[in-house]
Protein backbone atom coordinates (compact mmCIF):
# COMPACT_ATOMS: atom_id res chain seq x y z
CA UNK A 1 0.00 0.00 0.00
CA UNK A 2 1.25 3.50 -0.95
CA UNK A 3 0.03 6.67 0.48
CA UNK A 4 0.14 10.40 -1.55
CA UNK A 5 -0.44 13.39 0.01
CA UNK A 6 -0.91 16.12 -2.07
CA UNK A 7 0.29 18.45 0.58
CA UNK A 8 3.67 16.59 1.50
CA UNK A 9 7.00 18.71 0.21
CA UNK A 10 7.98 16.25 -2.25
CA UNK A 11 5.85 16.17 -5.42
CA UNK A 12 3.56 13.17 -6.09
CA UNK A 13 6.52 11.32 -8.39
CA UNK A 14 8.96 11.57 -5.85
CA UNK A 15 6.36 10.35 -3.42
CA UNK A 16 5.74 6.99 -5.39
CA UNK A 17 9.43 6.54 -5.91
CA UNK A 18 10.09 7.00 -2.64
CA UNK A 19 7.52 4.48 -1.13
CA UNK A 20 7.85 1.44 -3.84
CA UNK A 21 11.42 2.06 -3.39
CA UNK A 22 11.24 1.41 0.64
CA UNK A 23 8.83 -1.43 -0.09
CA UNK A 24 11.43 -3.35 -2.65
CA UNK A 25 14.29 -2.59 -0.38
CA UNK A 26 12.44 -3.74 3.12
CA UNK A 27 11.25 -6.89 1.16
CA UNK A 28 7.55 -6.31 1.28
CA UNK A 29 7.68 -6.50 -2.42
CA UNK A 30 9.18 -9.43 -3.89
CA UNK A 31 11.70 -10.00 -6.40
CA UNK A 32 9.56 -10.55 -9.75
CA UNK A 33 6.56 -9.19 -8.32
CA UNK A 34 4.53 -7.35 -10.64
CA UNK A 35 3.89 -4.04 -10.18
CA UNK A 36 -0.11 -2.33 -11.12
CA UNK A 37 -0.03 -1.36 -14.90
CA UNK A 38 0.75 2.73 -14.98
CA UNK A 39 -3.05 3.62 -15.42
CA UNK A 40 -4.21 1.79 -12.85
CA UNK A 41 -1.79 3.28 -10.27
CA UNK A 42 -2.45 6.82 -11.84
CA UNK A 43 -6.19 6.16 -11.39
CA UNK A 44 -6.15 5.11 -7.94
CA UNK A 45 -3.72 7.80 -6.82
CA UNK A 46 -5.80 10.20 -8.50
CA UNK A 47 -2.64 11.25 -10.54
CA UNK A 48 -2.01 11.67 -14.41
CA UNK A 49 -0.58 8.95 -15.94
CA UNK A 50 2.62 10.35 -16.37
CA UNK A 51 3.52 11.05 -12.94
CA UNK A 52 3.45 7.27 -12.64
CA UNK A 53 5.36 6.29 -15.32
CA UNK A 54 7.46 9.09 -14.51
CA UNK A 55 8.17 7.31 -10.74
CA UNK A 56 8.44 3.92 -12.55
CA UNK A 57 11.08 5.01 -15.23
CA UNK A 58 13.16 6.48 -11.95
CA UNK A 59 12.99 3.26 -10.23
CA UNK A 60 14.22 1.74 -13.75
CA UNK A 61 16.98 3.69 -14.11
CA UNK A 62 18.36 2.76 -10.67
CA UNK A 63 17.88 -0.94 -11.42
CA UNK A 64 15.13 -1.51 -8.65
CA UNK A 65 12.84 -3.00 -11.23
CA UNK A 66 12.64 -3.96 -14.80
CA UNK A 67 10.34 -2.99 -17.51
CA UNK A 68 9.27 -5.66 -19.96
CA UNK A 69 6.69 -5.18 -23.23
CA UNK A 70 4.37 -8.08 -22.08
CA UNK A 71 5.32 -8.61 -18.79
CA UNK A 72 4.77 -4.93 -17.44
CA UNK A 73 7.23 -3.89 -14.56
CA UNK A 74 8.72 -6.44 -12.24
CA UNK A 75 11.04 -5.89 -9.18
CA UNK A 76 14.37 -7.12 -9.57
CA UNK A 77 15.81 -9.90 -7.46
CA UNK A 78 18.77 -9.38 -4.68
CA UNK A 79 17.41 -5.21 -4.03
CA UNK A 80 16.37 -6.55 0.01
CA UNK A 81 18.42 -4.78 2.14
CA UNK A 82 19.39 -7.58 4.81
CA UNK A 83 21.09 -4.94 7.33
CA UNK A 84 20.89 -4.89 11.51
CA UNK A 85 19.55 -0.97 10.76
CA UNK A 86 16.61 -2.43 8.62
CA UNK A 87 15.81 -5.24 11.69
CA UNK A 88 16.14 -2.77 14.08
CA UNK A 89 13.62 -0.34 12.17
CA UNK A 90 11.15 -3.40 11.97
CA UNK A 91 11.70 -3.78 15.63
CA UNK A 92 10.68 0.06 16.88
CA UNK A 93 7.29 -0.05 14.61
CA UNK A 94 6.56 -3.70 16.19
CA UNK A 95 7.26 -1.68 20.15
CA UNK A 96 5.60 1.68 18.51
CA UNK A 97 2.09 -0.04 17.37
CA UNK A 98 2.28 -1.96 20.76
CA UNK A 99 2.54 1.08 22.66
CA UNK A 100 -0.06 3.12 20.65
CA UNK A 101 2.23 5.80 19.16
CA UNK A 102 1.34 7.13 15.57
CA UNK A 103 3.32 7.22 12.24
CA UNK A 104 4.09 10.90 13.12
CA UNK A 105 4.88 10.40 16.95
CA UNK A 106 7.35 8.00 15.47
CA UNK A 107 8.50 9.93 12.74
CA UNK A 108 9.11 13.22 15.40
CA UNK A 109 11.07 11.10 18.03
CA UNK A 110 13.07 9.96 15.09
CA UNK A 111 13.72 13.13 13.50
CA UNK A 112 14.96 14.69 16.59
CA UNK A 113 17.33 11.65 17.26
CA UNK A 114 18.41 11.82 13.52
CA UNK A 115 19.44 15.62 14.17
CA UNK A 116 20.69 15.26 17.51
CA UNK B 1 -16.03 -42.58 -39.43
CA UNK B 2 -17.43 -38.54 -39.09
CA UNK B 3 -20.13 -39.60 -37.29
CA UNK B 4 -18.10 -41.42 -34.80
CA UNK B 5 -15.95 -38.84 -34.29
CA UNK B 6 -18.42 -36.36 -33.85
CA UNK B 7 -19.88 -38.41 -30.63
CA UNK B 8 -16.71 -38.81 -29.08
CA UNK B 9 -16.36 -35.41 -29.42
CA UNK B 10 -19.61 -34.66 -27.97
CA UNK B 11 -18.94 -36.87 -25.39
CA UNK B 12 -16.18 -35.80 -24.52
CA UNK B 13 -17.76 -31.78 -23.93
CA UNK B 14 -20.58 -33.47 -21.53
CA UNK B 15 -18.16 -35.39 -19.41
CA UNK B 16 -16.10 -31.69 -19.02
CA UNK B 17 -19.12 -29.94 -18.90
CA UNK B 18 -20.07 -32.22 -16.11
CA UNK B 19 -16.28 -31.76 -13.92
CA UNK B 20 -16.38 -27.84 -14.63
CA UNK B 21 -19.95 -27.65 -13.44
CA UNK B 22 -19.78 -30.01 -10.64
CA UNK B 23 -16.11 -28.52 -9.19
CA UNK B 24 -16.61 -25.00 -9.67
CA UNK B 25 -20.11 -23.25 -10.51
CA UNK B 26 -22.18 -24.58 -8.12
CA UNK B 27 -19.95 -23.44 -5.20
CA UNK B 28 -20.20 -19.72 -4.96
CA UNK B 29 -19.86 -17.54 -1.81
CA UNK B 30 -21.80 -13.84 -1.57
CA UNK B 31 -20.22 -11.41 0.13
CA UNK B 32 -22.70 -9.22 2.19
CA UNK B 33 -21.73 -5.99 0.68
CA UNK B 34 -24.04 -4.33 3.59
CA UNK B 35 -21.58 -5.12 6.49
CA UNK B 36 -17.92 -4.36 4.33
CA UNK B 37 -19.50 -0.80 3.64
CA UNK B 38 -20.84 -0.38 6.95
CA UNK B 39 -17.27 -0.15 8.81
CA UNK B 40 -16.55 2.78 7.85
CA UNK B 41 -17.21 6.51 9.17
CA UNK B 42 -20.23 8.47 8.32
CA UNK B 43 -19.46 10.70 5.16
CA UNK B 44 -17.59 7.17 3.44
CA UNK B 45 -20.51 5.40 4.60
CA UNK B 46 -22.45 7.30 2.82
CA UNK B 47 -20.07 7.47 -0.27
CA UNK B 48 -20.10 3.37 -0.29
CA UNK B 49 -24.52 3.60 0.13
CA UNK B 50 -23.93 6.13 -3.13
CA UNK B 51 -21.77 3.57 -5.24
CA UNK B 52 -24.21 0.43 -3.68
CA UNK B 53 -27.31 2.65 -5.45
CA UNK B 54 -25.26 3.03 -8.80
CA UNK B 55 -24.83 -0.65 -8.52
CA UNK B 56 -28.56 -1.75 -7.79
CA UNK B 57 -29.57 0.71 -10.42
CA UNK B 58 -27.01 -0.53 -13.05
CA UNK B 59 -28.17 -4.69 -12.51
CA UNK B 60 -31.80 -3.23 -12.37
CA UNK B 61 -31.52 -1.51 -15.82
CA UNK B 62 -29.57 -4.44 -17.37
CA UNK B 63 -32.24 -6.61 -16.01
CA UNK B 64 -34.87 -4.59 -17.91
CA UNK B 65 -32.79 -4.45 -21.00
CA UNK B 66 -32.57 -8.33 -21.34
CA UNK B 67 -36.27 -8.68 -20.44
CA UNK B 68 -37.22 -5.59 -23.09
CA UNK B 69 -35.15 -7.91 -25.53
CA UNK B 70 -36.75 -10.93 -25.38
CA UNK B 71 -40.33 -9.35 -25.32
CA UNK B 72 -39.24 -7.56 -28.79
CA UNK B 73 -37.63 -10.70 -30.31
CA UNK B 74 -40.99 -12.57 -29.50
CA UNK B 75 -42.94 -9.79 -30.89
CA UNK B 76 -40.68 -10.04 -33.93
CA UNK B 77 -41.37 -13.89 -34.03
CA UNK B 78 -45.25 -13.37 -33.74
CA UNK B 79 -45.51 -10.64 -36.65
CA UNK B 80 -42.92 -12.21 -38.82
CA UNK B 81 -43.69 -15.92 -38.62
CA UNK B 82 -41.95 -16.41 -42.19
CA UNK B 83 -38.79 -15.52 -41.08
CA UNK B 84 -39.10 -19.20 -38.76
CA UNK B 85 -38.26 -18.53 -35.90
CA UNK B 86 -35.19 -16.77 -36.42
CA UNK B 87 -36.37 -13.74 -33.61
CA UNK B 88 -36.58 -16.40 -31.31
CA UNK B 89 -33.22 -18.15 -32.13
CA UNK B 90 -31.17 -15.42 -31.85
CA UNK B 91 -33.44 -13.93 -28.73
CA UNK B 92 -30.44 -15.18 -25.78
CA UNK B 93 -27.98 -13.69 -27.50
CA UNK B 94 -29.60 -10.48 -28.41
CA UNK B 95 -30.82 -9.81 -24.56
CA UNK B 96 -26.94 -10.68 -23.40
CA UNK B 97 -25.73 -8.02 -26.19
CA UNK B 98 -28.64 -5.52 -24.36
CA UNK B 99 -27.71 -6.19 -20.39
CA UNK B 100 -23.83 -5.88 -21.43
CA UNK B 101 -23.94 -3.15 -23.13
CA UNK B 102 -25.95 -1.57 -19.72
CA UNK B 103 -23.28 -2.92 -17.50
CA UNK B 104 -20.40 -1.97 -19.59
CA UNK B 105 -21.58 1.95 -20.37
CA UNK B 106 -22.86 2.89 -17.15
CA UNK B 107 -19.77 3.56 -14.65
CA UNK B 108 -19.66 3.38 -10.38
CA UNK B 109 -18.91 6.21 -8.63
CA UNK B 110 -15.20 6.13 -7.72
CA UNK B 111 -15.05 9.81 -6.58
CA UNK B 112 -17.60 12.48 -4.65
CA UNK B 113 -18.07 16.42 -4.61
CA UNK B 114 -18.80 16.29 -1.07
CA UNK B 115 -15.43 14.60 -0.05
CA UNK B 116 -13.89 15.56 2.91
CA UNK B 117 -10.83 18.59 1.65
CA UNK B 118 -8.08 16.58 3.80
CA UNK B 119 -9.16 13.46 2.87
CA UNK B 120 -9.47 14.39 -0.67
CA UNK B 121 -6.07 15.25 -0.09
CA UNK B 122 -4.73 11.86 0.72
CA UNK B 123 -5.34 8.87 -1.75
CA UNK B 124 -3.91 5.26 -1.55
CA UNK B 125 -3.07 2.29 -3.93
CA UNK B 126 -2.12 -1.16 -3.07
CA UNK B 127 0.46 -2.27 -5.34
CA UNK B 128 -1.40 -5.63 -6.78
CA UNK B 129 -2.09 -5.61 -10.43
CA UNK B 130 -6.01 -6.15 -11.49
CA UNK B 131 -6.48 -7.76 -14.45
CA UNK B 132 -10.04 -8.98 -16.52
CA UNK B 133 -10.26 -12.18 -14.55
CA UNK B 134 -8.68 -10.62 -11.02
CA UNK B 135 -12.57 -10.53 -9.50
CA UNK B 136 -15.36 -12.48 -9.76
CA UNK B 137 -15.62 -16.77 -10.67
CA UNK B 138 -11.59 -18.13 -10.89
CA UNK B 139 -13.92 -20.23 -13.89
CA UNK B 140 -15.39 -16.43 -15.24
CA UNK B 141 -12.94 -16.18 -18.17
CA UNK B 142 -12.48 -19.92 -19.04
CA UNK B 143 -15.85 -21.44 -18.99
CA UNK B 144 -17.68 -18.37 -21.00
CA UNK B 145 -14.27 -18.79 -23.32
CA UNK B 146 -14.93 -22.69 -23.72
CA UNK B 147 -18.66 -22.26 -24.67
CA UNK B 148 -17.68 -19.63 -26.67
CA UNK B 149 -15.61 -21.85 -28.59
CA UNK B 150 -17.77 -24.76 -28.52
CA UNK B 151 -20.70 -22.89 -29.58
CA UNK B 152 -18.86 -20.89 -32.67
CA UNK B 153 -16.90 -24.38 -33.91
CA UNK B 154 -20.06 -26.26 -33.98
CA UNK B 155 -22.37 -23.34 -35.81
CA UNK B 156 -19.72 -23.12 -38.30
CA UNK B 157 -20.14 -27.11 -38.88
CA UNK B 158 -23.36 -27.27 -38.95
CA UNK B 159 -23.33 -23.66 -41.11
CA UNK B 160 -21.07 -26.23 -43.67
CA UNK B 161 -23.37 -28.77 -43.50
CA UNK B 162 -26.91 -27.33 -44.08
CA UNK B 163 -28.42 -26.66 -47.20
CA UNK B 164 -31.36 -24.72 -48.68
CA UNK B 165 -34.75 -25.16 -48.02
CA UNK B 166 -37.56 -23.85 -50.67
CA UNK B 167 -37.23 -20.13 -50.07
CA UNK B 168 -33.08 -20.93 -50.78
CA UNK B 169 -32.63 -20.08 -46.51
CA UNK B 170 -29.61 -22.14 -45.30
CA UNK B 171 -32.03 -23.88 -42.52
CA UNK B 172 -32.11 -27.29 -43.33
CA UNK B 173 -29.71 -30.54 -43.45
CA UNK B 174 -29.85 -32.12 -46.62
CA UNK B 175 -28.98 -36.14 -46.46
CA UNK B 176 -28.77 -38.84 -49.07
CA UNK B 177 -30.86 -42.37 -47.96
CA UNK B 178 -31.79 -45.75 -49.41
CA UNK B 179 -35.71 -44.82 -49.02
CA UNK B 180 -36.81 -46.37 -52.15
CA UNK B 181 -36.59 -49.50 -54.47
CA UNK B 182 -36.89 -50.74 -58.21
CA UNK B 183 -39.12 -53.23 -58.09
CA UNK B 184 -40.16 -56.09 -61.07
CA UNK B 185 -43.77 -57.17 -62.56
CA UNK B 186 -43.47 -59.50 -59.85
CA UNK B 187 -43.47 -57.16 -57.49
CA UNK B 188 -40.02 -57.89 -55.83
CA UNK B 189 -37.03 -55.79 -55.16
CA UNK B 190 -34.39 -55.47 -58.03
CA UNK B 191 -32.65 -52.35 -56.45
CA UNK B 192 -32.46 -50.25 -53.75
CA UNK B 193 -32.55 -46.38 -54.92
CA UNK B 194 -30.60 -43.61 -52.83
CA UNK B 195 -32.80 -40.71 -52.46
CA UNK B 196 -31.74 -36.96 -51.64
CA UNK B 197 -33.83 -35.32 -48.74
CA UNK B 198 -33.20 -32.55 -46.48
CA UNK B 199 -34.88 -31.55 -43.08
CA UNK B 200 -34.77 -28.83 -40.88
CA UNK B 201 -34.86 -26.86 -39.07
CA UNK B 202 -31.64 -26.94 -38.72
CA UNK B 203 -29.08 -24.59 -37.25
CA UNK B 204 -27.83 -23.54 -40.30
CA UNK B 205 -26.12 -20.43 -41.92
CA UNK B 206 -29.86 -18.67 -41.49
CA UNK B 207 -29.99 -19.12 -37.51
CA UNK B 208 -26.16 -19.38 -37.40
CA UNK B 209 -24.43 -15.94 -38.40
CA UNK B 210 -26.52 -13.61 -36.86
CA UNK B 211 -26.23 -15.98 -33.59
CA UNK B 212 -22.91 -15.77 -34.30
CA UNK B 213 -22.11 -12.04 -34.76
CA UNK B 214 -24.31 -11.54 -31.40
CA UNK B 215 -22.35 -13.75 -29.58
CA UNK B 216 -19.15 -12.04 -30.75
CA UNK B 217 -20.99 -8.78 -29.85
CA UNK B 218 -21.90 -9.86 -26.71
CA UNK B 219 -18.44 -11.55 -25.67
CA UNK B 220 -16.47 -7.79 -26.32
CA UNK B 221 -19.15 -6.47 -24.40
CA UNK B 222 -18.44 -8.71 -21.39
CA UNK B 223 -14.87 -8.28 -21.54
CA UNK B 224 -15.07 -4.64 -21.75
CA UNK B 225 -17.16 -4.84 -18.38
CA UNK B 226 -14.64 -6.70 -16.47
CA UNK B 227 -11.59 -4.82 -18.31
CA UNK B 228 -13.39 -1.28 -16.68
CA UNK B 229 -14.70 -3.29 -13.55
CA UNK B 230 -10.77 -3.92 -13.09
CA UNK B 231 -9.47 -0.38 -14.29
CA UNK B 232 -11.94 1.68 -11.97
CA UNK B 233 -9.80 3.49 -9.70
CA UNK B 234 -10.25 2.32 -5.69
CA UNK B 235 -12.14 4.43 -3.45
CA UNK B 236 -10.26 7.24 -1.32
CA UNK B 237 -10.83 5.45 2.11
CA UNK B 238 -8.79 2.67 2.65
CA UNK B 239 -11.34 1.67 5.28
CA UNK B 240 -13.98 0.52 2.43
CA UNK B 241 -11.03 -1.45 0.19
CA UNK B 242 -13.08 -5.04 1.49
CA UNK B 243 -16.54 -2.77 0.61
CA UNK B 244 -14.58 -1.99 -3.06
CA UNK B 245 -13.26 -5.53 -3.55
CA UNK B 246 -16.77 -7.11 -2.94
CA UNK B 247 -18.02 -4.75 -5.48
CA UNK B 248 -15.64 -5.54 -8.15
CA UNK B 249 -16.25 -9.25 -7.50
CA UNK B 250 -20.24 -8.88 -7.49
CA UNK B 251 -19.85 -7.07 -10.66
CA UNK B 252 -17.34 -9.92 -12.09
CA UNK B 253 -19.99 -12.77 -11.26
CA UNK B 254 -23.06 -10.61 -12.74
CA UNK B 255 -20.68 -10.05 -16.03
CA UNK B 256 -19.58 -13.47 -15.65
CA UNK B 257 -22.50 -15.94 -14.84
CA UNK B 258 -24.84 -13.76 -17.03
CA UNK B 259 -22.67 -14.28 -20.32
CA UNK B 260 -22.20 -18.08 -18.95
CA UNK B 261 -26.35 -18.44 -18.69
CA UNK B 262 -26.95 -17.20 -21.85
CA UNK B 263 -24.33 -19.35 -23.78
CA UNK B 264 -25.85 -22.35 -22.38
CA UNK B 265 -29.62 -21.02 -22.69
CA UNK B 266 -28.72 -19.87 -26.71
CA UNK B 267 -26.98 -23.20 -27.11
CA UNK B 268 -29.13 -25.65 -25.64
CA UNK B 269 -31.77 -25.22 -28.38
CA UNK B 270 -29.98 -24.92 -31.42
CA UNK B 271 -28.67 -27.93 -30.31
CA UNK B 272 -32.16 -29.51 -30.04
CA UNK B 273 -32.85 -28.55 -33.41
CA UNK B 274 -29.54 -30.25 -34.86
CA UNK B 275 -30.43 -33.76 -32.55
CA UNK B 276 -34.20 -33.52 -33.75
CA UNK B 277 -32.62 -32.97 -37.52
CA UNK B 278 -30.12 -35.58 -37.75
CA UNK B 279 -32.59 -38.23 -35.71
CA UNK B 280 -34.70 -37.85 -38.94
CA UNK B 281 -32.05 -38.02 -41.55
CA UNK B 282 -30.63 -41.33 -40.18
CA UNK B 283 -34.40 -42.73 -40.49
CA UNK B 284 -34.27 -45.28 -43.74
CA UNK B 285 -36.87 -47.81 -45.44
CA UNK B 286 -35.24 -50.91 -44.67
CA UNK B 287 -35.79 -51.86 -48.29
CA UNK B 288 -34.02 -56.06 -49.32
CA UNK B 289 -32.95 -57.01 -52.49
CA UNK B 290 -34.99 -59.36 -53.74
CA UNK B 291 -38.02 -59.04 -50.96
CA UNK B 292 -41.50 -59.42 -52.40
CA UNK B 293 -43.34 -55.90 -51.40
CA UNK B 294 -46.99 -56.78 -51.37
CA UNK B 295 -49.87 -54.11 -51.75
CA UNK B 296 -49.03 -50.93 -50.30
CA UNK B 297 -47.12 -51.95 -46.99
CA UNK B 298 -44.46 -50.46 -46.90
CA UNK B 299 -41.32 -52.00 -45.08
CA UNK B 300 -40.34 -50.91 -41.36
CA UNK B 301 -38.42 -47.84 -41.04
CA UNK B 302 -34.94 -48.40 -39.87
CA UNK B 303 -32.27 -46.12 -38.08
CA UNK B 304 -28.59 -45.75 -38.61
CA UNK B 305 -27.38 -46.86 -35.19
CA UNK B 306 -24.31 -44.29 -35.47
CA UNK B 307 -26.54 -41.30 -36.24
CA UNK B 308 -29.57 -41.93 -34.04
CA UNK B 309 -26.33 -42.13 -30.96
CA UNK B 310 -25.08 -39.24 -32.21
CA UNK B 311 -28.59 -37.36 -31.95
CA UNK B 312 -29.32 -38.95 -28.63
CA UNK B 313 -26.18 -37.46 -26.71
CA UNK B 314 -26.47 -34.19 -28.71
CA UNK B 315 -30.14 -34.10 -27.22
CA UNK B 316 -28.86 -35.03 -23.75
CA UNK B 317 -25.90 -32.33 -23.69
CA UNK B 318 -28.76 -29.92 -24.86
CA UNK B 319 -30.80 -30.63 -21.87
CA UNK B 320 -27.59 -30.50 -19.75
CA UNK B 321 -27.11 -27.17 -20.70
CA UNK B 322 -30.47 -26.24 -20.36
CA UNK B 323 -30.55 -27.23 -16.69
CA UNK B 324 -26.92 -25.58 -16.08
CA UNK B 325 -27.93 -22.49 -17.56
CA UNK B 326 -30.94 -22.31 -15.85
CA UNK B 327 -29.24 -22.76 -12.72
CA UNK B 328 -26.05 -19.74 -13.82
CA UNK B 329 -29.62 -17.44 -14.45
CA UNK B 330 -31.19 -18.09 -10.62
CA UNK B 331 -27.31 -17.17 -9.29
CA UNK B 332 -27.00 -14.35 -11.76
CA UNK B 333 -30.83 -13.15 -10.16
CA UNK B 334 -28.84 -13.90 -6.99
CA UNK B 335 -25.94 -12.09 -7.31
CA UNK B 336 -28.39 -8.41 -8.31
CA UNK B 337 -30.21 -9.33 -5.26
CA UNK B 338 -27.07 -9.15 -2.86
CA UNK B 339 -27.40 -4.82 -4.01
CA UNK B 340 -30.85 -4.38 -3.17
CA UNK B 341 -31.04 -4.19 0.35
CA UNK B 342 -29.32 -1.08 2.12
CA UNK B 343 -26.46 -0.77 4.01
CA UNK B 344 -26.51 -1.82 7.70
CA UNK B 345 -26.84 1.22 9.62
CA UNK B 346 -24.13 1.52 13.07
CA UNK B 347 -26.19 1.93 16.03
CA UNK B 348 -25.01 5.48 18.06
CA UNK B 349 -27.44 4.75 20.88
CA UNK B 350 -25.70 4.91 24.55
CA UNK B 351 -26.91 3.24 26.89
CA UNK B 352 -26.76 5.60 29.82
CA UNK B 353 -26.45 2.89 33.33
Amino acid sequence: MIILDAAHPSGPAEQIRAQITALIQSGELAADARLPPVRQLAGDLRVAAGTVAKAYKELESTGLVRTGRANGTRVNPGLVLDTLALKDVQRVVTAARKAGLSLEDVQGIIAVSWNA
Amino acid sequence: MINGIALLVFLGFAVGLLVLVRRTIFTQHRSDLRMLGAVADRLERSHAQKVLRVLRARNIAALIAAMVGGVVAWNLHTQFPSAAGLPLAMAPAGMWVLASAVLAWWPLPHEFADSASEASSVASADLTPRSTSTFGPRWGIIVPAVLLAATTLGLLVAGILSGTDEKGRFRNLPYISANGAELDNNMVVTHIQLGHGSVGPFPGWYYGLPVLGLLLVGAGLSLWALYSNARRPRLRATKLLAFDDAVRTNVGFVVSTGFSAMLCLQAAPLMLFAASALFSSGQSTAYVVGQVVEGDTIPDTVLDPVLGILAVVIAVVALMLLVIGTILLVRWLGWMATTLRPLKEHSTTTVIA
